[in-house]
C-alpha cells in the first residue's frame, strides 16, 4: 500500500490518513476535492483479490451493503478500481470503533449499543446473511452517537460450508464462536456469539478470555467456564450466558431473539 | 529538448560549473535535438524523483520578491542538473520533480542510470546550497531545515512527449515511476540523501559510491534491494580537483543531518506519533523469500549482507501494532532472548528497529521441525536424548521468566548436528497471529498440546510447558498421541478429565515421569523443568 499512500490520491480521492488496516486493506479517510464530506476508503490491491482463499472484492461488498441498507449498517457511497488497486466508499463513523473506548461502558450505553448491533444484525440474518466478524472493531460510532455495523468482508449466505481448509480461522480469534473455526456451516447463531463477546467486553472492559495464542483461544472459547461478571453487573449474566453458550443451539438463534430478549430484559429488570 | 532558461544570476557557490559535465561523468552534457516521437514509448529509462521537505513552513516565513526568488531557486535546482544531464522533465510540483532518464540514439551503451544518479547528486548538492541560505535568514528561526530527499530507479515505464504547449515535457506512467516514487519515500524516511535500487546502481557503473544498504517490501510482496548514494569516485585521469568530489559528498551528508534534524523536531512536536509511512525496510539484510505471514508479522528467510548462513527475520509492523503492550512485550522478550545463549534455545542473532519496523532476526532450520521425526514411535533412548534437550532449553528460558505457551512438535527445531532447539516461544506466536485481527488464513492447530489449565482459561506459569512436553513425551515414545479425538472439543475434554494414559509394558519404567509432567493440576506437576532434568538423569544412571 506503501506505494498508493505515496501518491496522495486514489481515483480523485485525496487520502487524508489512515483510519484502519487489515491483512488485505487500508481504510483511508479520504475526500473528493470540492466534496463537503469526507469518506472512508477501503483499497484493496487487486491481486489480493484472485486465487483461493481470496478477499471479497470492494464491488462484492458494495453490492452486499446496497442490498443490506439499513439505520444501523455502514452506507456504502461507491466502488470502482483505480490501477492496481480497487476501492469501497462509505460513509465515515467519525466516532470511530468501539475497540477504541478500552474501557467498560455505562449499563444505559451498552444496552443502547448492543439493542442498535443487534437490530443491524436481525436485518442482516432475515436477509439470508451471515457476518462471521462482529467485533467491537467493526462497530462503528457515528458523529451523532449512533452505531453502524462494518466490515462486511467475511460475511457469506446462511448455510454456506465452509471453502476452506478445517482448522482455518474465520472472523477473529478473540471473537469467533467455538463451532465457526470448526467448520459449521455459516449460521446466525456464531453472530450471536461473537455479539456476546462484545457485550461481555463492553460491560467490563476486559477481553472475555485470557488466551494469547490462538490455540488457547479456541481451547477456551470450546471449554472455559464463562467468567462470572461482577455484583453490580449481575443482571446481565443470564443473557451473557446465553448469547455465550457453547453449544450454537442454546443461544438465541439470531439478532431478533437477542432483541427480543433485550426487551424482556427491560420489561421485567431482574 | 528545450530548457526554459532561469534569469537568476550566478550564485556564490561553486556549483556545476566547476567542470564539464562531459569531464565529470563522461557524457555529453548537451543534449542532442531529439527526433519527434508520437508513439508512447515503453522500455527502458531510469526514473528520478526528487521533493523537498519543509517547503511549506518555509514559504509562510516570506513574501513578496523573496518568495518569488525562492520559488524560482528551488525550481531551478530541482531541474537544472537533470535538464543538463538529459533528463526529460515528466512532473514538476513547486517542490518536487519526476524527471526519466531515456536512452539517447548517441549513446553507444545505455548510460542513463548514470545519468540519472549523477543528476540526483547534483540536485542535492543544488538544494543543500538553498537550505544553507535559507537557514541563514533570522526568520527561518525555529523553521525546519529544507533538505531533499531523491528516488532513483532504472526499469519499464511508458513515456511520452507532452502536448505541444509544454515543449520539452514528457508523460510518464508505470510500475518504474512508483518504484522511483517510493524510493523518495524510504530515502525521506531513512534520512538517506539518495536511494536507489541496487541494481540501478549497478547499471550506472563503479564511479557511484554506495553506502547502507537493505532489502525493501514492494507493495506487491517482492522484493528491491537498495542503496544509499554517497557520492561520486573520479574518473580515471579526472583534471578536477579532489575537493569538488569532496564538496558533493559533503552536501550528500549534510542533506541528510538536516533531514535527521528536522525528522527530531517533528517527533519532539509531536510525541508518540508513528513515524514512518509504514513500507518496509531491512537494513543489512537480502530479504530471500516470505516465509509466512500473519496479523501483525512477516516472516521471511533472510541473507545477512555481511556474509553467513540465512537467518530467519520476523517483521513486526509497528503501525498494526494496536497496543503498545505487545509491542513492549516483543522488545523485552526477545532483548531477554537475544542474551540468553543455549544450544537448546533457537538463536536470536539480532533485534532492532528499521522505518516503522520492529524485527528480530532469527537461526534459521533448514532441517526443519521434529514433526517430520514423529512419523512413529522413536528408540527410547534418542526419545530420552530429545527429552532432555527440550525440558534443558525450557529451563533456560524459564529462568528468564518466558512462557512458552504453544510446545509442540512444530516448535521444536532440528539442527545439522543432531542437537534440537526450542523455536516460537511467548508473545512471538501472539505477535505473529493478532488474535484481535480477522484470522483470515490462519490455522488454528488442533489443541493436542494445551494443558487443562489454559483451555480453562485459568493463570498459565511455566508448569503449563511441563504439560505440554509430557504429551510431547509420550508421543516420542509411542508414535502415538496420548490423547486423540474426532473434535477440539472432546480432545478438550480428555485433558481436563481423562486420566493419564499408560505406556506401554517396556517403557513402563518412564511411566512416573509422564505422570509428573502430565498431572492435570498444575500443583502435582514438576515445579520446574529443572526438576525434570534430575528425574531424567536419574533414570540415566
Amino acid at each position: 500500500m506503501s506505494a498508493v499512500a505515496a501518491l496522495g490520491t486514489v481515483a480523485g480521492f485525496e487520502l487524508e490518513g489512515v483510519i484502519g488496516r487489515g491483512r488485505r486493506s487500508v481504510v483511508y479517510l479520504a475526500r473528493r476535492p470540492g466534496d463537503a464530506q469526507s469518506i472512508a476508503l477501503k483499497v484493496v490491491r487487486k491481486a489480493q483479490l484472485q486465487g483461493p482463499g481470496a478477499a471479497k472484492s470492494p464491488a462484492q461488498e458494495y453490492e452486499m451493503l446496497a442490498a443490506l441498507a439499513h439505520p444501523h449498517v455502514i452506507r456504502p457511497v461507491g466502488h470502482g478500481e483505480a490501477g492496481e488497486v480497487a476501492w469501497l466508499a462509505m460513509e465515515y463513523a467519525a466516532g470511530g470503533s468501539l475497540a477504541l473506548e478500552n474501557a467498560a461502558l455505562d449499563a444505559a450505553r451498552t444496552a443502547t449499543l448492543l439493542r442498535e448491533a443487534a437490530g443491524a444484525l436481525a436485518w442482516i440474518h432475515e436477509q439470508g446473511w451471515v457476518h462471521r466478524d462482529v467485533k467491537l472493531a467493526n462497530l462503528l460510532l457515528r458523529g451523532d452517537g449512533t452505531l453502524a455495523l462494518a466490515d462486511f468482508g467475511s460475511a457469506c449466505r446462511t448455510g454456506s460450508e465452509s471453502q476452506d481448509p478445517p482448522g482455518t480461522v474465520i472472523g477473529t480469534p478473540r471473537y469467533a464462536a467455538p463451532e465457526q473455526s470448526e467448520g459449521a456451516p455459516a449460521d446466525p447463531a456464531a453472530d450471536v456469539y461473537s455479539l456476546g463477546v462484545c457485550l461481555y467486553e463492553m460491560l467490563t472492559g476486559r477481553p472475555l478470555y485470557p488466551g494469547e495464542t490462538l490455540t488457547e483461544l479456541l481451547g477456551q472459547h470450546l471449554w472455559a467456564p464463562i467468567p462470572r461478571l461482577a455484583e453490580e453487573l449481575s443482571p446481565w449474566q443470564a443473557l451473557v450466558d446465553a448469547m455465550l453458550a457453547k453449544d450454537p443451539s442454546q443461544r438465541p438463534s439470531g439478532g431478533q431473539a437477542v432483541l427480543e430478549r433485550l426487551q424482556n430484559r427491560s420489561r421485567n429488570p431482574s | 529538448m528545450r530548457v526554459e532558461s532561469s534569469n537568476q544570476g550566478q550564485t556564490d557557490f561553486p556549483p556545476t560549473e566547476a567542470a564539464s559535465l562531459e569531464e565529470l561523468f563522461g557524457v555529453a552534457s548537451t543534449p542532442a535535438e531529439e527526433p519527434a516521437r508520437d508513439e508512447p514509448q515503453g522500455g527502458l529509462a531510469t526514473f528520478m524523483y526528487a521533493r523537498l521537505r519543509n517547503f511549506g513552513p518555509t514559504c509562510e516565513t516570506m513574501s513578496g520578491p523573496e518568495l518569488t526568488a525562492f520559488v524560482n531557486d528551488v525550481r531551478r535546482s530541482l531541474s537544472d542538473a537533470a535538464v543538463k544531464l538529459g533528463g526529460e522533465i515528466a512532473q514538476r510540483r513547486p517542490d518536487s520533480i519526476l524527471c526519466v532518464f531515456s536512452h539517447r540514439p548517441e549513446d553507444r551503451v545505455p548510460v542513463h542510470a548514470k545519468r540519472a544518479l549523477h543528476a540526483a547528486i547534483l540536485t542535492v548538492h543544488e538544494c543543500v546550497e538553498i537550505a544553507a541560505r535559507v537557514a541563514a535568514r533570522p526568520q527561518s528561526a525555529g523553521v525546519p531545515p529544507l533538505s531533499v530527499a531523491v528516488g532513483v530507479h532504472l526499469g519499464v515505464g511508458e513515456v511520452a512527449p507532452r502536448a505541444s504547449n509544454a515543449p520539452g515535457m514528457v508523460h510518464a506512467t508505470g510500475e518504474a515511476v512508483e518504484i522511483a516514487r517510493l524510493l523518495q519515500v524510504v530515502a525521506a524516511d531513512m534520512h538517506w540523501s539518495v536511494v536507489t535500487s541496487w541494481a540501478t546502481r549497478l547499471a550506472a557503473g563503479t564511479r557511484v559510491e554506495h553506502g547502507r544498504r537493505g532489502t525493501l517490501g514492494l507493495p506487491d510482496d517482492t522484493f528491491l534491494e537498495v542503496v544509499e548514494v554517497e557520492g561520486l569516485v573520479p574518473r580515471q585521469g579526472s583534471t578536477t580537483p579532489a575537493s569538488h568530489y569532496e564538496q558533493l559528498r559533503e552536501s550528500l551528508h549534510r542533506n541528510q543531518q538536516m533531514a535527521r534534524a528536522a525528522a527530531n523536531a517533528a517527533a519532539a512536536a509531536s510525541p508518540g506519533q508513528p513515524q514512518g509511512t509504514g513500507h518496509l525496510l531491512i537494513e543489512n539484510y537480502r530479504l530471500l523469500r516470505k516465509i509466512g505471514e500473519g496479523g501483525l508479522a512477516t516472516v521471511y528467510l533472510a541473507q545477512p549482507m555481511a556474509g553467513g548462513a540465512p537467518q530467519v527475520l520476523k517483521v513486526l509492523r509497528l503501525d498494526l501494532a494496536g497496543g503498545d503492550m505487545d509491542l513492549q512485550r516483543f522488545i523485552q522478550e526477545y532483548a531477554l532472548l537475544a542474551q540468553t545463549d543455549h544450544p537448546n534455545v533457537a538463536h536470536i542473532f539480532k533485534q532492532d528497529f528499521s522505518s516503522g519496523n520492529a524485527y528480530i532476526a532469527m537461526e534459521y532450520f533448514p532441517l526443519g521441525d521434529l514433526r517430520s521425526r514423529m512419523k512413529q514411535a522413536l528408540d527410547p533412548g534418542v526419545a530420552v536424548y530429545f527429552l532432555r534437550q527440550i525440558a534443558a532449553g525450557l529451563e533456560a528460558i524459564h529462568q528468564i521468566g518466558i512462557v512458552h505457551r504453544d510446545l509442540k512438535p512444530d516448535n521444536v527445531m532440528m539442527r545439522q548436528d543432531g542437537m534440537i532447539a526450542i523455536a516460537d516461544f511467548g508473545v512471538a506466536k501472539q505477535v505473529s497471529m493478532n488474535i484481535t485481527d480477522t484470522g483470515a488464513g490462519d490455522i488454528v492447530g488442533t489443541p493436542y498440546y494445551l494443558s487443562p489449565e489454559q483451555a480453562l482459561g485459568k493463570p498459565v506459569d511455566a508448569r503449563c510447558d511441563i504439560y505440554s512436553l509430557g504429551v510431547l513425551a509420550y508421543e516420542m515414545f509411542t508414535g502415538m498421541k496420548p490423547y486423540d479425538a474426532s473434535t477440539a472439543r472432546e480432545l478438550l475434554a480428555l485433558h481436563v478429565n481423562a486420566k493419564v494414559p499408560q505406556l506401554p509394558q517396556h517403557l513402563q519404567r518412564f511411566q512416573p515421569l509422564l505422570d509428573k509432567m502430565m498431572a492435570k493440576d498444575p500443583a502435582k506437576r514438576y515445579a520446574s523443568a529443572t526438576e525434570l532434568l534430575d528425574d531424567l538423569e536419574r533414570l540415566g544412571q
